[in-house]
């Protein structure tokens, strides 16, 4: 039996389980069953609202995602290089690791409009990840090769193409993975305390105000599927980046 | 250009390995550099090479273009196949995949295919490593034991195609084995500990 098999069989199992204790519960409003939700879900899908707030929220998450991308990537390259930068940045990305969600959306809500704050509540949640990530694969460089590409007068591009990313990659592809379900919890949390018109979040928490439990579970359901789907995307992509890395035109 | 080491000196933690090493390599010359484990053979290829400062001397005559190098180890960017490993030290150029082509065919190695270096033989590594330190332009090579791990057959065309591609290079060859000295001829430079003989 194939591995994707045996997972489709396993979701099976746990989609059966919530649908004989929703029925066993017997009230929607305290346990949506699963069909309840998909029914939901397709009336929600054919409205232009429900693509609005999906793309609302995508948008600001995927822009977090990014910018703590690059800020993570950045200051790991400068912490690496100099000593001194990890050490000062050492006890700042601890407790940004350590201070839970809502303090810093709670913060965070007297600095920004409600409408920017997902965005930025992933960029603080997201960069530590990506930080030890791409700090722990810059530490994996075998200093032999880079002698290596010393002794060559090696370019800079083959440089990067052939020691640095090779080495990289593997850390960062797991810190980027690990990062974007994390972008995805965190946003949509912020954006449930803060309740930006238009959000998914604020959709999740008027259906906990209106008691509106279908509707809970086909936004959470709708949550879950987007961020799969962005984290598959990532995983190609940077399967693709590793494939050209060792096939690629030197 | 002659490669001069002047009264060149390096210890590890108090250990002398060279001491006062005043010697000329000939431009377009080769050297077999030899002697026992330890006494400093691989150390004096990497002050030449630039990785390490000696503590004292100096060494001049040394390309800054890029030195031809093959390491103790193979030093070979694991997922890479041979002919991108050669490729990402040798310039783009009419003549580079020709003559990337013509080295593995005359190391014995697989043509252009996909598989990673990591999943060669030792014996393959090192012809790669061999490969690319030849192919590199530079006027001086520097070859620590480059055919070790090599079976007689491949040692001998790994042997051919070296001395086809030295021609008229400053190179030092480090070894033990005196069939390379008698293979390659030319000078012989013997370290003894401390001093050099």
């Amino acid at each position: 039996m194939s591995r994707a098999l045996r997972h489709a069989l396993a979701a099976l199992f746990w989609v059966a389980v919530w649908q004989i204790v929703a029925m066993a519960v017997g009230q929607g409003i305290l346990l949506a069953s699963p069909v309840d939700t998909l029914r939901r879900l397709a009336e929600l899908v054919q409205t232009g609202d429900f693509w609005r707030s999906v793309l609302f929220t995508l948008g600001h998450i995927l822009a977090g995602y990014a910018l703590a991308c690059a800020a993570g990537i950045a200051l790991a390259a400068l912490a690496a290089r100099y000593a001194a930068v990890g050490d000062l940045l050492s006890p700042l990305l601890s407790a940004m690791r350590s201070v839970p969600v809502a303090s810093f959306v709670i913060a965070a809500l007297i600095w920004v409009p409600s409408r920017r704050l997902s965005l930025l509540i992933v960029a603080v949640i997201v960069l530590p990840v990506v930080y030890a990530g791409t700090l722990d694969g810059l530490r994996q460089i075998d200093p032999k090769l880079t002698e290596m590409a010393r002794v060559f007068r090696m370019s800079r591009r083959n440089r990067l193409r052939c020691v640095a990313l090779p080495a990289l990659l593997p850390s960062l592809t797991s810190a980027l993975s690990v990062a974007m379900g994390l972008a995805w919890k965190s946003g949509v949390a912020a954006e449930v305390i803060g309740i930006p018109g238009g959000s998914i979040g604020e959709r999740l928490y008027k259906a906990k105000v209106y008691l509106a439990t279908p509707d809970l579970f086909a936004w959470t359901l709708t949550i879950v599927l987007v961020s799969a789907a962005c984290t598959r995307a990532l995983r190609a992509g940077l399967r693709w980046g590793q494939a050209l890395l060792a096939k690629g035109n030197y | 250009m002659n490669l001069t080491l002047h009264s060149l000196r390096k210890s590890y933690d108090g250990r002398v390995v060279i001491a006062g090493l005043s010697h000329v390599f000939p431009e377009g010359t080769l050297t077999c550099v030899t002697g026992r484990s330890g006494c400093g053979k691989t150390t004096l290829l990497r002050l030449i090479a630039g990785l390490e400062a000696p503590e004292s001397g100096t060494i001049t005559g040394a390309p800054v273009a890029g030195i031809s190098m093959v390491f103790q180890e193979d030093r070979l960017p694991p997922r890479l196949s041979a002919a991108n490993c050669l490729r990402c030290v040798l310039k783009k150029g009419p003549e580079r995949e020709a003559r990337i082509a013509g080295a593995l065919s005359a190391l014995a190695l697989p043509a252009e295919d996909d598989q990673p270096v990591c999943e060669y033989s030792g014996g393959m590594r090192r012809r790669v490593a061999l490969a690319r330190a030849l192919l590199f332009p530079s006027p001086l090579v520097l070859l620590d034991e480059p055919f070790k791990g090599l079976d007689a057959a491949t040692r001998a065309r790994a042997v051919d195609f070296a001395l086809l591609l030295l021609a008229g290079r400053t190179t030092l060859l480090v070894t033990h084995d005196p069939e390379d000295i008698s293979d390659f001829g030319g000078n012989v430079l013997r370290l003894d500990g401390a001093d050099a003989v």
